[in-house]
């Protein structure tokens, strides 16, 4: 079985008390990002040592490979989002090369 | 007895979706913001006024919410969840029997509320602070 490097997505938590969780956002190719794009719930759990939320971004991405445009929203107990944190041109990479072949011993 | 309800905090002017027709000016905000309410009384000092009573009334959600009885003439506070906020205050005496209210001043009435120092209606609308700026972390270090 392949070894696929981990990615962290990372970020401070938002200051609002009403937050309960946040949705990660994703587009490829530059298209641009929007409150329905492809998203994903990733909780709202800070790591103590960063007090950060931090996100494997391996258990997220429906296409594994290729240049990225991610953004973060927090979200309400009632579902309303806060504007979006946005990176752009996240280059990341999940798919592990061939495996090798003709494996002879000499 | 009239209260004049003076607002300073470092909001700043946006659309509210959905809500355009109303004429009160809106200060926006996040319910992370610290908020400081300020308030007067023009006749000056009652003898009748013990201290002062202050709720949040979020229109949207139905809810009324104590905020604090203070004797001071400001306070400061945060919007405890995302939408329009308006504020009320009541003066309180204790007569040595009970306690006597004036009646509800509310921000959104420009008979006891000012902006820019005029008569005029106002509310909140708070919204969600954004997040922190998203950092990118390979444990194992290397690139992509």
């Amino acid at each position: 079985m392949a070894l696929i490097k981990s990615k962290e997505l990372r970020f401070t938590p938002s200051a609002s008390p009403d937050v309960v969780t946040n949705k990660l956002y994703i587009t490829k190719n530059g298209i641009p990002l929007t409150y329905d794009s492809e998203s994903y719930d990733v909780g709202n759990t800070i790591d103590l040592d960063t007090q950060k939320v931090h996100v494997d971004l391996r258990s997220f991405l429906s296409q594994k490979d290729g240049i990225f445009d991610l953004a973060i929203a927090a979200i309400d107990d009632v579902g309303n989002e806060a504007d979006m944190m946005v990176m752009l041109a996240v280059p990341l990479d999940f798919v592990a090369p061939d495996v090798v072949s003709g494996l002879e011993l000499l | 007895m009239a209260l004049i309800l003076l607002l300073s905090n470092t909001a700043y002017s946006l659309t509210a979706d959905g809500f355009e027709g109303f004429s009160h000016y809106t200060y926006y905000g996040t319910t992370a913001d610290n908020i400081t309410l300020g308030w007067d009384q023009p006749d000056g000092f009652d003898v009748l006024t013990d201290d002062y009573e202050i709720e949040l009334e979020n229109p949207e959600r139905n809810i009324i919410i104590p905020l604090i009885i203070t004797l001071e003439r400001q306070t400061t506070f945060k919007c405890s969840m995302t939408g329009h906020w308006i504020i009320r205050i009541r003066t309180r005496h204790w007569d040595g029997t009970e306690y006597k209210y004036s009646k509800w001043a509310l921000s959104t009435d420009p008979l006891f509320a000012r902006v820019n120092n005029e008569p005029h209606g106002w509310w909140i609308f708070a919204w969600i602070a954004s997040t922190g700026p998203i950092e990118i972390y390979s444990p194992t270090g290397g690139g992509p």
